[in-house]
């Protein structure tokens, strides 16, 4: 009895995890198929790159990847560039709290809405279909992610240090630049990183803000989602599996080292 | 200037002054993100209120709204409006079952990878971490291939000489609720895990030398003290299963399309912004009464 329920209890969490890995998985394989159609790859068809090499050969997938890469990259900047001095600032005025409150809170409004607010508000600024607009839109998302990353990164920090070059003369910005900052560096790496791999992953305020020239890949991908299933649209959303892996490497990567005691 | 001030607490007026510099420089530090989330969060969702009592579009006009009229009766019809209240319903629903489902699994589950050591606590945090970190439509590709008519799924019972016909998985409930379980169950997970991680370890030891079971133990000592955090995981949970867009368009007919599918059709394919703006208003309003109702009572009866 006891030992049949510790193999269920087992059981549970295999299950549990390959359901949430088969999809992933699946369409990875599918990727690397080698036939023209959808199918599993076996030990007898072997895999096959080539779809990746069609999609990247593609300009329209092409043009995609770029505007993905370039609008992540600006939403990170922005994100970081907004959430540290945030971060700062609650930590020392208890009256930050709500306007902190106030810019987690797009996180928790439906991307549709997001979306179509977004659209009337660039349709105002002038910033419609452009790669800024849409990087202040995923910058919705990403601001709350990097903020909550750095707040919890800066009440880490030993106060001690920060008072101990403020006693040695330094101004609270020179203090804040030489000391606090690049204690920081992991963490806005980290934080950085987050809000990239929320952009380029980002599908709904895409479709309403992107334009003839400006698509992001994911916004290329799923009119062939939604209507045709073609193996193109597996190796091109596993081009973004890959990018979002290597981020998350690369974040967790600077994570271990700023964890390791020196 | 500052310190001059601290040193000399009798002399009020310098130090309110101190304190207003200070304030000055914190406000220095917010106003950046301030400015952003009031220009480009609170003022475009006034904007899309203000559109859903607009009139609508003026032919010829460029715009899909007209906003020199003010028709306040807009909401009261919406919210009258049958098809309004019933893709409402699916929506709450949906929300609602995508919860519960996503609680019954993540708290088992995360206790099992808090229980887990080496190798496989690292194997399941991936699996938890993997999913988020890729796009909805990897996943959505993969469901559809599972679920599909041709998925792998059929093929398998089909091969296997169990059913003759594949079975319809695909536009009904549960591949809705399949896909939107997979898309948020990682949020509730790494909830429940830091909160689980924050237990201390002695009080577990202490509680098995006082006699409880293991199982006892651990409901006592690691899961009753993570409540709190339960709660806020639900509301993750709940907050992304009322947002759901993607699974009920692809994966669902239009008996399970919700109020998010619902904006985007109005908005993008049929341009009614009015229509739009309107349900998109009112389904967050709604949302927004059914998620502080439990919250405020919570809070009354603790006070």
């Amino acid at each position: 009895m006891r030992l049949a329920g510790r193999a269920a209890w087992h059981l549970l969490a295999v299950a549990v995890a390959a359901f949430l890995l088969s999809p992933l998985v699946l369409s990875v394989l599918v990727s690397l198929y080698p036939g023209r159609s959808i199918g599993l790859p076996t030990l007898a068809t072997g895999l096959t790159p080539d779809w990746y090499r069609i999609v990247l050969g593609d300009p329209l997938y092409r043009q995609g990847l770029l505007s993905s890469l370039a609008v992540g990259v600006l939403t990170a900047a922005i994100s970081v560039g907004l959430g540290l001095p945030l971060a700062v600032a609650e930590f020392r005025h208890r009256w930050v709290r709500p306007v902190a409150a106030l810019v987690v809170l797009p996180a928790l409004v439906p991307s549709v809405v997001l979306g179509m607010q977004s659209l009337v508000a660039f349709e105002m600024l002038g910033l419609r279909g452009t790669r800024l607009g849409l990087a202040l839109a995923h910058t919705l998302w990403g601001l709350p992610l990097a903020y909550l990353v750095l707040r919890a990164a800066y009440r880490r920090l030993d106060p001690r240090l920060r008072d101990a070059a403020r006693s040695l003369g330094a101004g609270p910005w020179r203090a804040g630049w030489e000391v606090t900052l690049p204690l920081l560096v992991p963490s806005l790496v980290v934080a950085g990183l987050l809000a990239f791999v929320a952009s380029i992953n980002e599908l709904v305020m895409s479709l309403f803000l992107a334009s003839g020239s400006v698509r992001t890949l994911p916004t290329i991908i799923w009119p062939q989602v939604r209507h045709a299933v073609r193996p193109d649209v597996a190796a091109a959303s596993g081009l973004l599996l890959l990018l979002a892996v290597a981020a998350a490497g690369v974040a967790l990567a600077v994570w271990r080292r700023a964890a390791r005691p020196r | 200037m500052q310190a001059a001030a601290e040193l000399t607490p009798g002399a009020p007026g310098a130090a309110a002054a101190a304190r207003r510099a200070v304030a000055g420089r914190g406000l220095l530090l917010v106003a950046p993100a301030l400015l952003f989330v009031v220009v480009l969060f609170l003022v475009p969702f006034l904007a899309v209120a203000r559109i859903s009592v607009a009139g609508p579009a003026v032919p010829g006009s460029r715009t899909f709204f007209d906003l020199s009229v003010l028709a306040p009766g807009n909401l009261p019809a919406l919210a009258a409006d049958p098809l309004f209240r019933s893709v409402l319903g699916v929506t709450l629903r949906l929300g609602l079952v995508t919860t519960v489902v996503c609680m019954a699994v993540a708290v088992p589950f995360a206790a099992y990878v808090h229980r887990a050591r080496g190798w496989w606590k690292a194997v399941l945090v991936a699996a938890i971490i993997l999913p988020k970190l890729v796009n909805l439509l990897v996943l959505l590709y993969g469901v559809l291939l599972i679920l599909g008519n041709r998925g792998f799924l059929n093929q398998g019972l089909q091969g296997l000489g169990l059913v003759d016909r594949p079975l319809p998985l695909f536009g009904n409930l549960f591949a809705v609720v399949f896909t939107e379980v997979l898309v948020v169950l990682p949020y509730p997970l790494l909830v429940l895990l830091a909160a689980f991680s924050a237990a201390d370890a002695r009080q577990f030891d202490a509680a098995r030398s006082l006699g409880a079971g293991p199982v006892r133990a651990y409901l006592e000592t690691v899961i009753r003290p993570a409540w709190p955090a339960a709660g806020g995981a639900a509301l993750i949970t709940a907050v992304w299963g009322f947002g759901a867009f993607v699974g009920p368009l692809v994966l669902g007919n239009p008996p399970y399309y919700t109020v998010a599918v619902e904006v985007y059709t109005r908005a993008l394919e049929r341009l009614e912004w009015v229509d739009a703006a309107g349900w998109a208003l009112l389904g967050v309003l709604a949302f927004g009464a059914v998620v502080a109702l439990p919250a405020l009572v919570v809070r009354r009866r603790r006070s």
